[in-house]
Order: structure tokens, then sequence, then C-alpha cells
């Protein structure tokens, strides 16, 4: 059983939530659940939906897109951080590697914590507009607005960058920093 | 510790700072240096050329002169971004002067002229660039500790020009030293090269430059018009002195090289003293007197000098009054008045400083020019009556000062009230024409977001134009358009004749649906029997908004809401019908409701107790207030208990005075805070003064926030001033305990440290908000919200506004003591102290401390700390606290961590590296 100032350390681990204040995170880790994993165990497939951001305490797990393999997460990293902001699926499984614990955040309880706590609330806004800022510095002519009504410009943009559909998803992951190495860096720049 | 780091530290510098400084001061030195000697050169080659009784003709011409350039700088900034500006303007200066030393030997008479005017225009815009380089790098609180320092180094550079001038003079002639200038003004040049790549790093946070013109910025702001005022009036002070000092120099000294070894002999005493006192004086006098003050030393010496030089008539007195004013100018004069130009919107300030200083001294040149000419050619009087003509200008100028340093006050307190807006303000403005020729055309435009902002503000402008168009929105195929149409129509209370918004009230859109039926209860003349139709028929979501229209109108929901039909609804136990039992309870005041709203109360459903705990905030009645109280403490509905209870008034204020006793949970505690803050009577008042002196932090928290709050309502002072102060001390005091050990562990590698040092400035922060909130009960609390967002140690805000505006708020001791603690934060460099003792000192302060999780984080982070003896711990006296339910109480999180001190941190990985 891990204490609260333990969870509130592995909480900050979460870059969504590593500039809360660590009072606020304590309402947090009070709703925060622990999980054991066992290997080969199936956290969630690509089309469940996005309901709970979690945290490696202990182990490893893979997260996948297909059959190709886009990260691995061990201790005090997290994955799947975009589910306490946004309710879609997955998109990508999360197996694990080897056995130990998780930390996990169910969206539903971070919303009743977060709907008492302003603060909490301005400063993951504060993270996530940080984020967009360097991901549209990064990639300018992502951050552009189409104009409505043109269906093909999702048709057209497949190409070396791939689609609109697969940069939307890049996009997210690199927030949810579980994007490739070399673009998640880049994002965070 | 090296000297030079000490050095930095008292200036609140890192190193990268102090080596910026270092180039900054040497620019200014060479700058000042290059400008006496083109100074020094200027005056007596005009005066051996022309006479000191030509210079008023020189004033006027220079003044023309300056027009023209600030005219054709301001097209070169316009088409250049500032460094552009900057640039063309210093290699502009090298070029002339490389001109003018060519011409001089070989026409000597028309290059003075020219020297002069060059002198006087484009060369003495550097100065103002340079200033303006040093805003943009410093804030204006660094600015007070630091200009005096750049002046320091331009006087220590204009007594090297001086001496240069004035040993010149026997070896060297005119057509010699004048070479000097190209070549310095060559190294100002590649000095401010190095120094604009720190430069344009800062200024990429500042805000584009306006579009706006000079004139513009200048007319529509009262404190720019002020300042403008002062420097004109100091500047014909200047010239007025310069002017008597300059006939009597050249009736002593009548040869050329005379004159330019006794005005070079003068720069070296001038600069000599300026420079002990810039170095001495300056800055403590800056400090302690203030700008005001500071500023009103220049006036104050020349009126008292004035007066006796008009008094003795003797050249001398104006000799000693032209030195103690130049003394004066180049000490306090010119650090202060380039700190005034801090209360201007950088972007503005840049665009109009360069030509606000050169413009507004060669115009005020000029003016006194002429006014020189029409006394002394014209009228023929003495130029001793010009010393009593000096002694008024400069009691107008501090006249003028004593109305700019209250400006400067209320410029910042502007700019940290921006959050607060006058919402009165809002309907008088959209009754202007050109207001409602924007809504018209906004109306027309088709675009849905400009549309509904429109209609938002339509109901605020009446007029018959508007409503015909908020009519025809009623037809927009978008569901929001229709919906707000429907809710401007009911704001300028037009009626529907037609029958157009009845039809809507059938619409598939709920918000146009809601719309919809609000209009037709409160408007249309079938109202009632329309919401007698719907209560009766089976359609629940038209009759849950025909209930929810009828709440504000108690005359109409008396007559359908009967007893029979709450009865039914409560009798029918469906979900539906008991929250329409519970809002109908809350539109009437009938006996039997009390007993009914009771009995939604206590139902186990949480939305039925939360639309109960609606209607009992609407209809209060104290006889429901010991239902109420526990529902304080329940998870979800905390914040509609409250709202219920805050309408009881004073009948509730001994209730929830037992909740801020303990008697329930924090939860409870915080709600009943907040409910008496909102009851605001004297009698709530008290309540929640008594918790101010607590030495509970979080109790003191909750007193100075309610508190505050009722300032805010109520516009009046809630607890003396005296008292105010004591306790902003105390909370400062409390920062200062919080906010060296969040300093000193911001950076540590060891995530236990760091989150004690985040744990520190939490507290910090914390301190700060209690500390704002004592000062908010008696001032006025919309400029320190302001305050507060910059003054929070978790924010990366620019303080110094802050600090300018509350060192005008407060008594000088309580500002002093303050800025103390602030400036002690300043000097803590993160990484120091980290290791040993200190480090271990750092947790038993957070032991120590009294705060739950401030100990908690002690005991993990001691974890850390190689031989920290844990038995400090052991006499852990803790007493239980109650919390809310389903919650750990705070000190059961510290024991849960010294029971986790015997075990090894099995998650090292995860959760820490110690």
């Amino acid at each position: 059983m891990l204490t609260p100032v333990e969870r509130v350390l592995i909480l900050k681990g979460a870059d969504l939530l590593s500039e809360v204040g660590p009072r606020h995170l304590l309402g947090l880790a009070h709703v925060a659940q622990e999980i054991d994993m066992s290997r080969g165990e199936t956290i969630y497939g690509e089309e469940d939906a996005a309901d709970a951001l979690y945290l490696v305490v202990e182990g490893r797990v893979r997260l996948s897109t297909g059959e190709r393999a886009t990260s691995e997460v061990g201790p005090g990293e997290a994955f799947g951080t975009w589910a306490l902001i946004d309710g879609s699926r997955r998109g990508q499984s999360a197996v694990v590697l080897e056995d130990g614990l998780l930390l996990s955040l169910r969206r539903a309880d971070f919303y009743e914590e977060a709907s008492g706590d302003v603060t909490l609330l301005q400063e993951i806004i504060r993270v996530l507009a940080k984020r967009l800022r360097a991901l549209v510095s990064d990639r300018p002519e992502e951050a552009r607005v189409e104009p409505e009504g043109r269906p093909e410009d999702e048709e057209s943009s497949s190409g070396p960058e791939g689609s609109a559909a697969t940069r939307e998803r890049d996009g997210i992951r690199e927030l949810d920093g579980t994007a490739p190495k070399g673009r998640a860096g880049a994002a965070s720049k | 510790m090296s000297l030079s780091r000490a050095f930095a530290r008292r200036l609140g510098l890192d190193p990268d700072g102090l080596a910026l400084l270092a180039r900054m001061g040497a620019l200014s030195a060479i700058l000042f240096g290059a400008y006496t000697i083109a100074k020094v050169l200027r005056d007596s080659l005009f005066i051996g050329e022309y006479g000191a009784l030509s210079l008023p003709y020189a004033y006027i011409a220079v003044a023309f002169c300056s027009a023209g350039y600030v005219f054709l700088e301001s097209r070169v900034a316009h088409a250049f971004p500032r460094l552009g500006a900057r640039r063309f303007n210093q290699w502009t200066a090298i070029l002339l002067s490389l001109a003018l030393a060519m011409a001089l030997p070989r026409a000597p008479h028309v290059t003075s002229g020219l020297l002069y005017l060059w002198v006087s225009s484009q060369a003495m815009m550097l100065l103002p660039h340079f200033w303006a380089m040093g805003l943009d790098l410093w804030d204006s609180q660094r600015a007070r500790r630091l200009f005096p320092l750049l002046g320091g180094c331009g006087l220590v550079g204009g007594l090297a020009g001086g001496a240069i001038a004035a040993a010149s003079a026997k070896v060297l002639p005119p057509t010699g030293l004048i070479w000097a200038l190209p070549a310095l003004l060559l190294v100002v040049r590649l000095l401010t090269s190095g120094i604009e790549g720190r430069h344009v790093e800062h200024a990429a946070s500042i805000p584009a430059a306006t579009r706006d013109s000079s004139w513009d910025i200048i007319r529509r702001s009262r404190y720019i018009k002020i300042l403008a005022v002062a420097l004109t009036l100091s500047v014909c002070i200047s010239t007025l002195v310069d002017f008597q000092f300059k006939i009597f120099a050249q009736k002593m000294y009548p040869e050329p090289h005379d004159l330019t070894r006794f005005l070079g002999t003068f720069q070296v005493g001038l600069n000599s003293v300026s420079l002990l006192l810039q170095f001495g004086a300056t800055g403590w006098l800056l400090q302690r007197l203030g700008l005001g003050p500071s500023t009103g030393l220049q006036p104050g010496t020349v009126l008292v000098f004035a007066t006796w030089a008009a008094v003795t008539t003797g050249g001398w007195a104006v000799v000693a009054m032209r030195w103690l004013q130049g003394v004066a100018a180049l000490t306090l004069g010119k650090s202060s008045n380039e700190i005034y130009y801090a209360a201007i919107r950088p972007h503005e300030r840049r665009r109009i400083k360069p030509a606000l200083d050169t413009l507004i001294e060669r115009w005020s040149d000029a003016v006194v020019g002429c006014i020189l000419l029409v006394v002394m050619r014209l009228l023929q009087i003495p130029v001793g009556v010009i010393v009593g003509m000096t002694a008024m200008v400069a009691a107008m100028w501090l006249f003028v000062l004593f109305h700019l340093d209250r400006q400067y006050g209320r410029a910042f307190r502007e700019a940290l009230s921006r959050r607060a807006f006058d919402p009165e303000d809002v309907p008088e403005s959209m009754r202007v024409p050109a207001a409602r020729q924007a809504l018209l055309e906004a109306l027309a435009s088709g675009e849905e977001r400009r549309v509904l902002v429109a209609l938002r503000f339509c109901s605020l402008a009446r007029h018959p134009l508007l409503a015909r168009a908020v009519r025809e929105r009623l037809a927009d195929p978008s569901p929001a358009v229709q919906a707000g149409a429907i809710v401007a129509m009911e704001g300028m209370g037009l009626r529907d004749p037609e029958g157009t918004v009845e039809r809507l009230t059938r619409s598939p859109d709920e918000g146009v649906r809601r719309a919809a039926v609000h209009h037709v209860i409160a408007l249309s003349p079938g109202g009632l029997a329309f919401a007698r139709r719907v209560l009766d028929g089976p359609d629940d979501p038209l009759r849950a908004e025909v209930v929810e229209a009828l709440a504000d109108r108690p005359a109409s929901a008396e007559a359908l809401f009967d007893r029979a039909r709450i009865d039914a609804w409560l009798a029918s136990g469906r979900p539906d019908d008991l929250l329409l039992a519970a809002r109908a309870l809350g539109a009437i005041d009938a006996s039997f409701a009390a007993e009914a709203l009771r009995v939604l109360l206590e139902h186990p459903d949480t939305e039925v107790r939360r639309a109960a705990l609606a209607a009992a905030a609407r209809r209060p009645r104290a006889a429901s207030l010991p239902i109420l109280l526990p529902l304080l403490e329940t998870p979800g509905l905390g914040h509609e208990a409250r709202r219920a209870i805050v309408p009881l008034g004073d009948a509730a204020v001994p209730a929830l005075e037992r909740l801020l006793a303990g008697q329930g949970g924090e939860r409870a505690r915080a709600q009943a805070a907040g409910a008496l803050a909102r009851i605001a009577t004297p009698r709530a008042r008290r309540a929640l003064a008594t918790l101010v002196r607590s030495p509970d932090a979080r109790l003191r928290h909750l007193g100075l926030s309610g508190l505050a709050r009722i300032r805010l309502e109520t516009g009046r002072p809630v607890l003396p001033r005296s008292l105010v102060h004591r306790l902003f001390l105390r909370e400062m005091r409390d920062y200062r305990a919080c906010a060296l050990p969040a300093a000193a562990l911001r950076q540590h590698a060891v995530p236990e440290l760091r989150l004690l040092g985040e744990s520190w400035r939490e507290s910090a922060g914390r301190a700060v908000e209690r500390g704002v909130q004592a000062l908010a009960c008696w001032y006025d609390p919309r400029p320190l919200f302001g305050v507060l967002d910059r003054l929070r140690p978790d924010t990366s805000g620019d303080a110094a506004p802050a600090l300018e505006y509350l060192g005008r708020l407060l008594p000088r001791r309580v500002f002093h003591a303050v800025h103390r603690v602030l400036e002690q934060e300043a000097q803590v460099v993160p990484g120091e102290d980290q290791e040993g003792e200190r480090l271990a000192g750092w947790i038993r302060a957070a032991w120590e401390n009294g705060d739950a999780w401030l100990r908690a984080v002690a005991v993990r982070a001691s974890r850390c700390v190689p031989g920290f003896d844990a038995r400090l711990f052991e006499a852990d006296d803790a007493r239980e606290t109650p919390e809310a339910p389903g919650r750990e109480a705070p000190e059961a999180i510290v024991r849960a961590e010294i029971a986790a001190l015997g075990r090894a941190p099995v998650r090292a990985a995860a959760v820490g590296r110690c």
C-alpha cells in the first residue's frame, strides 16, 4: 500500500500533472487506485474508451498501435494521460511486459475532485496550453485552420507525413507523452 | 564567495545579469563621455563664433532640426523593427560626426553652427535610445537599483569626457578634439551590438509595436500628458539656468580657449560630485524617499538658488545654481525621470520615448529661446529678471511633479485592476449610435458567433431598429441563434403578436424550447393558460421548463402549484415528478411547502436533494436549518447547501460559528466560512474576524478570504487599517519562512526533496494570498487581485508593478518590511545549501511548521538526508483532526509516513532516488 506522499510523487510523473501543486495532487492521490498487473495482461485495447490515466509504479508496459509497438513505459512514467481530458477511444493498446503495480486515476474521479478545485484545473490548462504552443511552434503548418467542407483535404494530405487522422492521433500521443521518443522530444521542446 | 557574486546577489542579479550590467555600464560611460566632449565643443565653438546672446536663435533652429529628425526616425521605426531604428540612429551619428570633423578646419563658422544643431538634435537621441534599451532589459524595481549605477557609469564617462576636453584645450585645437567623436561613437555601436543579442531575447516577451502614432498614444493617456508637461518644465528650467550660466561664463572668459578650458573644468567638477553622489546616495535616496520627493529635489534646489540669485544679483550665485541643478539633474533627476516611463506600456514606451525626450527637450528650448528673444531684444528687460522667471517655472514644476507622482501610482493601480471590470459601464456604452450600428451589422453578418454576441448585447441597447433585427433572427436556421433571439426579445420586452415564439416551444432543440417557454410565460397574454395546459399534459421536459419559468413569477406560480398538484407529484414517486415538485416548491410560499420540502431534502436521490436545496435557497425558512447544515459536508451538495443557508442571514450565524469552531469536519468549516462571507451582516463579519488571529493558517485563510469577499461586495472596509497592516506583516513573515527553503530546494535532484521545496513554495503562495487578503479587508480589493497574481511564488509574472503599487499604498515602514522579505528571497540562489545541516534544518522547520502536509513530506524527505535523526518524529503529539467522510485526516497522512519510515522504499524507481 502506497502512502499519500508516495502517491503524490508518482502522480507528479504524469506530464499533465507535473505543474500541479502537491496539496492539490493530494486530493487526486486519495481517489487514485492501486492495480496489480501481471505479464501478458491487457490493460486496455485500441477500441476501448479512454477512461483512466495510468502511472507505472513497478514493472513495464508496452504500448502498440496495431502490430507496431510505439513505446515502452517503465516505473515513474505515465500513459493514457489524454483520457483525463477526452473520452474518445484509446487508439492504442497497453499490454504488461513485466509484473508490477499501476496507479490508476479514473476520469470520473478526476472530475469529481477537480470540480471543487479550480487551481488544479488552471494548472492542467496551463500545461496543455504549453504543450499545444510547443506543437504549434514545432509544426506550424498543422496548426493552420483549414476551411470547412473540404473532405478531399484528408485524402490529399496522405503522403510522407501521413493522413490528417494520423497526424491528429500523433498530436494526441505527443500530448499524451506516449509518442515515439524523437517526436515527443520535439513536442516538449 | 567572490566579490562579484556578492555584488550580484545584492543587486538581485544572476551572473549573466551582472555581465549585462557591466556591458551596459561601459556603454553608458562611453556614450556619456562622447556626449560631454560633444557638448563642450558645441558650446565653446558656438559661443566663440556667434556669442552667447545668439543662443536663443540656436534653440529655435535646434527645435526644427529635432522635429525633422524625429519624423525621419519614426519613418525608419515604422519600416524596420526597433533594433533597426537604434542602429540607424547610431550609424547616422557616426557619419555626421565624421563629416563635421572633416568640415571644421575648412569652414569653422558654418560648421560650429551645424555642430550645435547636430549635438542638440540627432546626437542627443542616442541617450533616450540607451535608456529605452535599459527599461526593456529591467523592470521598474530593478531599474531603481540599477539605473543609478548606469547613471554613475555615465558620470564617469562624462568626467573623463570633460577632463579630456579641458586637457586637450592646452595641446589640441578644437579641430583635433572633434575626431574623438566618431571614434567613440563607433565603440558605442560595437558595444550596443554585443548587448542586442540579450536584448532581442528579452524583447520577445514584449508585445509587438503598436500601430498608433506617437501623437495618438500621447493624446489618449493623461499620464503621458502630465509626464510630458513635467519634462517640458524640467527642460525649461535647465535651459534658463544654462543660459544665465553661459552669459556669465562668456563675460568671465571672452577667449574661446579659456572658455573651453573653463567649461571642461566645470564639467569635471560637476560630474565628480555627481559621481560621488550617484554611487553613494542616489540609489538609497530613491529607495527611501520614493520617486516623487527624489525628483522634486531638482526644482526645489533651483527654487531656493534662483531666489537667492535674484536677491543678491551675483554671478557666482548663478554658477552655484547651475552646478547644483546639474548635479541633481544628473543623479536623482535622470534616474527618476527614466523610471517614470516604466508606468507606460512597453510597446507604447518604445514608440514615444525617444521622440518625446528629444522633441520636448528641443521644443522647450525653442520656447525658452523665443521668450528670451522677446524679453531681451524687444522688451529690453535685463538678464537679472530671468532669474525670477526661473524661480516661477521651478514652482510650477514642483506642482506638476506632485500630480505626476499621483498619476504614476494610479497607472499601476489601473494595470493591476484590469481583472476587475465595472459591469455598469456596459449598458451605457451600448447606447451610443456607433455601438448600435455595430450591433446591427453583426446581426446581419450571418456569422453565428458574431450574431450570438450581438444578441447578448441587444437587450442593453433597446432601439426599434434593433428590435426588428432581433425578431428577424427567429427565422435563423441555427437553433443557438433562435434561442439567443428569444432571450434578447425577452430582455428587450418585445412581445410576439404573430405567435412565432409560442410555436417554437415545440422545437426539438432544448435551448430554443426553454427560451420560448420563458418568453411566452413572461410576455404573452395567454402565458398562464399555456402553462396550465403544459402542466396538465404528458410532456415531461416541457413541464420542467414551465416549472422553471414560473419560479421567478410567484403570483402565477401560487395559482398553478396548488397542494393537490404538489401532493400528486410527491405521491407518484417518479424522479421526474419529484424534481418538478422540488422546483415548484421553490416558487411558492404556501404553508404546506415547508413540510413537503423537508421530505425532499431528506430524499436519498442526490438530484432530488439538489433541486430541493435550490428551492430552499429561493424560499428561505429558518426551520430548515437543522436539515441543511449536515448537507454542507455531503460531497456534491455542499455548494447548494451553502446557497440555501445564506438567505437565512443572521439566523444561521450561531450554527455556522459552531462549525467554524470545529464541530464538523474541514469541509464543513470551509463551507461555513463561505456562507458567513456571503451573509455579510455585522454578526457574520464578527464571526469571521475571530479567525484572522488564529495560530492555524487554515483558519486564518478562511477568515481573511471571507472578510475580503465582504469588503469587495460591500465596498466598505471590514477591519481597522492598523490591524490589516499587522496581519499583512504576519503573513509576510510566514511567507519568508516558507520562501527561503522553497527557493533553496527548487532545483534539487532528489524528487523527495524537490517535493518538499514545492510544498514550501505552495505554503509561501498561500501566505502571500492571506497577506493580500488581509490588505483587501481595508484597501480597495480590485488592484490587489493583480498584486496577488504577480507576487505568487508559483507564477513567473513580473512583480515590479505590484511592488510599485504597494510602495504607494502602504505606509513606508510596512512596505519596507515587505520589500526586505522579497529581496531576501531574490538573493537565494537555487542549488545552494542543498546538503548537510542546512537541509536537515529545512526538514526540521517543515516538521515544526504545524501544517500536516509539510510534516508528512518532511518525514519522507528525511530518508534522503543521511544521518538525519528520525527520533524527532517520535515526539509527534498530533491530535486527530476530524475530516470529511472518505478522506484521510491530515494527521493520518503524517502517521502513514512515520509508519513507512521503518520499511525500505521498495518502489524507489517510481517514487524517488534516495
